[in-house]
């Protein structure tokens, strides 16, 4: 029995038959990671000891209290962890130990899960492919020249690897979803304000949303049930109590409306992963959906309101890294020389670049053409999404336009890898839930995803979605 | 203060401190001298991932403000982000108010000594306070976050203040609306509240502003009046030797009561404002407004038309009584209680409010409860003891709190108004001066008063001097 | 393209120092990106107001309190320089 290779529901089910223990199921995930990461590089920080106690702590609690009882997870570098370094990949931050959790942090501790690493990540979240870590590069376990994806490559290749059934990422433009297709596994991001941000480590505030990366449709909807919900550290949380996201995912999609963009031929489309689109729709035909085709929003404007938002609520949060409170400091002798040395020294170049574009575009004479005008963009975006979700239920289409890429190909092409996220980021931008689910290999055996778009707070139905695109896939399973 | 030639235009920018409960963003409880970084959390420290959730009682109090200067309060505002670096600032952002404020288009009278004025208010909005910065010359600086995150109202006059004296009327009916509502203690030395001034000077006549210039590090009502006064004089001579005044940020040192130049405007500052993403916009219904204006006192010029109508004091009685609202409680209970408000103004002028002075304490620290006060001025009215016996009391209420009636009795000092007694000393003394008695026959009315104090020294003060007068103009006879 | 003062102007702004050829390379790259997001300024946007942002939910606000002052000591360990509880800068060196 590979413990480590079990979903959370089949390790729910062993728990409650008595069948193992958490200290059992943390040792093989444990095991799977000394003898996997040394090459894949997902983690940066694993805590076998802390691990191991709070495993044998739980053993004295009943597992029925707790939906995730015993449940090994690992958690982006950039999510708050008391006691335990949270650096987001980026030198500026080495060293930095939090003195608070962050709130999913606490509401996966208080439903029983364990909590065993960080995981590597492209600096502060920012990028595709996790090249921009400044500590390790992480490879992608179905080949490992080519990259994770990113920004939350760490967790999506943990994952992949069955090195832990779940991992958190945090999905800006498409950070989860995007290394969830590249790495073969279930990546979801819900509807903005969803899950608390309250200990996420800002890129920008009003497109970050943290969310599961699994290996089933299901095992994300156990980790959004838990994780979701108002918090009272985080004012954009949705007040309202969200209901069981299990609750669709034996329905099938009978009556089902699901959008299809009717332009995607415009978009440079792997030949492999239009043959699996259209086989997807023919298939969801059968099962009794309907498939509508839609104009979809103007995509390339999504991608640049998309980085120039981004970007400057980013220049903003990334401000205080600033060598005065804690972590690095550059050696300098007036304060002026301190900051700009600190943080030239401290972020990586495209840390750097985001940085500068930010101020660029908030600055005096440029506001207006730019932050003010993508400001627009945005609430056009919203209200096409609006209209097309006031017809379907659903709009499917790829993840990304392939499969994974070389290391090293992109990493000095900014916008051929800004335009890798093409298809995520409106999902960010128009705040609604999206979900990638790994669809099948291309001949060279790498993994390809689509996705499933709903409205704005119907996770329930996108979860009923995805779980019949798991059932056509059939891909963790075979 | 004018020159012949030039108008002086004025405009201040008041910072209130907000007497919350807890900071702005946070829960914090601020305190006035603590030990430093004692008063911090993640949210107003700025550590990673944190995030600000507004207090309401902090919007509660702006509203409160904004309602008692006649503004409009805004249905919807919001908050920006300036950015600017500074050690003082954790997040290297201020989260303020900028193009939606929150109340707007108000007024404030003033009486100055060239007759009443009314300034505009254009604006006045929340934001977070900064921390404190220590320099030491050429040495490194020390930083305490403590008062970081402390809720502060900017109220914004508009250029209506021409003169020093203007200025410094308008910030003392400020500050004492601030302290009637009770949601700043209006402490400008302990900068609770802080004044920057801009300057600037017009040809007489003109309807166009001039370049400004700003004055900060104003704590107090002097250095207002002369900051002003210096800085009208340095623009005049630069404008009258054919210079150009430079728009600059000029320091107060009281020490040498003088200005100091701190930074150019014209270069640099370029403070990216855009709305605040990690809060949504504020709401404020008609509900939440009319519960503050429920909360609204009788404000400080309401009240002082009331003292003038109702107890018949003069314009200048009730402006002193009414300057602090906590002295025009304590004395309305004590014109209630005598009954005698003219007389009841008079001791808590002088008596009272000299007494405060010599203690140097506040009215609500002062011993004497109003009620005893009242008994006090009674006791004199009534003839019980002499006036100057009355001053005795008031002594001795002081020092041991007591009721005026057994300070009288204790002392021995109630006046001998028993006409018996009275009319055996007058014998007495009649007998004893023949010369005078004589004299007096002769027309030298005034030695009755020599009479008098001789009864006054007989009886070490205790006689009633009225009633003594009436028994030698009687037994004297002519 | 980008200007030297203009990159060198974002760079004060932003309190990031370049050495000369980071600036060289960032200058070329950033200007392709100024380049491609400037395409938004083709969409036809009118109608749609950059003010609104939709809030679909009634804003919370924080009522009362719930205490998270932190131990002075947990705060000041992080700190790359303190002293006598405050933190510690460099000196500020006014430019004018
Ligand atoms: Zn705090």
């Amino acid at each position: 029995m590979e413990l480590n290779k079990k979903s959370i529901s089949e390790l729910k089910e062993l728990y409650s038959n008595g069948s193992v223990k958490p200290s059992e199921v943390v040792r093989a995930c444990l095991d799977a990671i000394s003898n996997k990461d040394t090459e894949i590089g997902a983690f940066l920080e694993v805590m076998p000891e802390d691990v191991l106690r709070r495993a044998r702590e739980l053993e004295k609690e009943s597992p029925e209290e707790m939906p995730l009882y015993g449940i090994p997870i690992a958690v982006k570098d950039n999510i708050c962890t008391i006691g335990s370094r949270t650096t987001c990949a980026s030198k500026i931050l080495e060293g930095y130990v939090p003195p608070y959790n962050a709130t999913v942090v606490e509401r996966l501790l208080d439903a029983g899960a364990i909590i065993i690493g960080k995981t590597n990540m492209d600096e502060f979240a920012m990028g595709s492919s996790t090249e921009n870590s400044a500590y390790q590069i992480t490879k992608n376990p179905w080949n490992m020249e080519f990259a994770p994806g990113g920004s939350s490559g760490g967790s999506a290749a943990a994952v992949a690897a069955s090195m832990v059934p779940v991992a958190l990422g945090s999905d800006t433009g498409g950070s989860i979803r995007q290394p969830a297709s590249l790495c073969g596994v279930v990546g979801l991001k819900g509807t903005y304000g969803r899950v608390s941000r309250y200990g996420l480590v800002a890129f920008a505030s009003s497109l970050d949303q943290i969310g599961p990366i699994t290996r089933t449709v299901d095992d994300s909807a156990i980790v959004m049930n838990v994780i979701s919900g108002r918090d009272p550290f985080d004012a954009t949380t949705i007040p309202d109590e969200p209901g069981d996201f299990r609750a669709g995912l034996g329905r099938g999609v009978e009556q089902l409306k699901i959008a299809v963009p009717v332009d995607l031929e415009r978009w440079d489309i792997d030949a492999e992963l239009k043959d699996i689109l259209k086989d997807t729709i023919e298939k969801l035909e059968e099962a009794g959906a309907k498939i509508e085709p839609v104009n979809f929003p103007d995509m390339d404007a999504s991608i640049a309101c998309y980085y120039v938002i981004a970007n400057a609520e980013a220049s903003s949060n990334l401000a205080r890294y600033d060598g005065v409170k804690y972590a690095f400091r550059a050696e300098a002798e007036t304060l002026d020389e301190m900051y700009e040395r600190t943080r030239g020294e401290g972020f990586g170049d495209e840390v750097k670049r985001r940085i500068l574009l930010g101020t660029y575009v908030l600055s005096a004479g440029y506001y207006d053409a730019y932050y003010n005008k993508a400001q627009q963009v945005r609430a056009m975006i919203c209200s096409r999404f609006e209209a097309i979700f006031s017809a379907n239920d659903l709009v499917m289409l790829p993840t990304v336009p392939g499969p994974s890429f070389r290391l090293g190909e992109r990493i000095d092409n900014p916008i051929e890898m800004y335009l890798s996220d093409i298809f995520t980021t409106p999902a960010n931008i128009a705040g609604i839930p999206a979900i990638s689910v790994p669809a099948g290999l291309t001949r060279k055996g790498l993994p390809l995803g689509i996705q499933l778009m709903a409205g704005y707070t119907q996770e329930e139905k996108l979860l009923q979605g995805a779980a019949m695109l798991e059932k056509i896939y059939k891909f963790n399973k075979g | 203060m004018n020159s012949k030639n030039y108008e002086t235009v004025i405009g201040l920018e008041v910072h209130a401190q907000l007497l919350t409960e807890t900071k702005i963003f946070c829960s914090c409880k601020p305190e006035f001298g603590a030990d430093p970084n004692t008063r911090v959390c993640p949210v107003c420290i700025g550590l990673p991932g944190a995030l600000p959730v507004l207090n309401r009682e902090s919007v509660t109090m702006a509203i409160m403000m904004g309602l008692a200067l006649e503004c409009d309060i805004a249905a919807v505002s919001e908050f920006s982000r300036k950015n600017y670096f500074y050690p003082d600032c954790p997040k290297n952002y201020q989260i303020s108010m900028y193009d939606k404020p929150l109340c707007k288009n108000g007024f404030v009278e003033i009486e100055t000594d060239a007759g009443p004025r009314t300034i505009r208010v254009e604006r006045i909005h929340l934001e977070d306070d900064a921390g404190k910065m220590s320099h030491e010359a050429g040495k490194d600086s020390l930083v305490d976050f403590n008062r970081c995150g402390v809720p502060l109202i900017e109220i914004v006059s508009r250029p209506d203040i021409r003169t020093g004296h203007e200025a410094v009327k308008y910030l003392m009916r400020v500050q004492q609306i601030l302290r009637y509502l009770g949601i700043c203690d209006g402490n400008l030395e302990e900068g609770s509240m802080r004044c920057d001034v801009n300057i600037s000077l017009r040809p007489a006549g003109s309807t166009e502003l001039g370049t400004k210039t700003e004055i900060k590090n104003l704590n107090s009502f002097k250095a207002i009046e002369k900051g002003v006064e210096f800085e009208v004089e340095r623009q005049r001579g630069v404008i009258e030797e054919g210079g150009r005044v430079k728009q600059v940020t000029n320091l107060w040192d009281a020490g040498s009561g003088r200005l100091v130049m701190m930074r150019s405007k014209e270069e640099a500052h370029d403070y990216r404002y855009f709305p605040e993403p990690d809060l949504l916009p504020l709401e404020v219904d008609e509900e939440w407004i009319a519960g503050v204006r429920d909360m609204i006192p009788e404000l400080p010029l309401e009240k002082e038309r009331r003292f003038r109508e109702e107890y018949l004091l003069s314009n200048y009685d009730s402006g002193v009584l009414c300057a602090e609202k906590s002295i025009a409680d304590y004395f309305e209970i004590v014109a209630e209680s005598t009954g005698l408000a003219k007389k009841s103004a008079n001791w808590v002028m002088r008596e009272i409010m000299g007494a405060l002075k010599n203690l140097g304490c506040a009215i609500k620290d002062f011993p004497v409860e109003p009620e005893k006060i009242a008994g006090l001025i009674v006791l004199v009215e009534d003839g019980i003891i002499s006036g100057s016996a009355g001053q005795d009391v008031f002594a001795e209420m002081i020092k041991s709190g007591a009721d005026p009636k057994e300070v009288v009795k204790e002392l021995g000092l109630e006046q001998i108004s028993d006409s018996n007694e009275l009319e055996d000393m007058v014998d007495g003394i009649i007998a004893a001066h023949p010369e005078e008695g004589e004299r007096y026959r002769e027309g030298k009315k005034n030695l009755l008063g020599f009479f008098v104090g001789q009864v006054m020294k007989e009886s070490r003060g205790k006689a009633n001097p009225e009633l003594a007068r009436n028994i030698f103009i009687k037994k004297l006879g002519g | 393209m980008l200007s030297d003062d203009e990159i060198k102007h974002i760079e004060k702004l932003a309190r990031i120092r370049l050495d000369g050829n980071a600036r060289e390379k960032f200058k070329g790259q950033l200007s392709d990106i100024i380049e491609f997001v400037r395409t938004l300024q083709k969409v036809d946007t009118t109608g749609f107001e950059s003010e609104t942002r939709k809030t679909p939910f009634k804003p919370f606000l924080r009522e009362g309190r719930d205490g998270g002052e932190l131990e002075r000591d947990k705060v000041l360990e992080q700190a790359p320089e303190n002293k006598n509880g405050f933190f510690k800068v460099p000196p500020v060196i006014d430019k004018d």
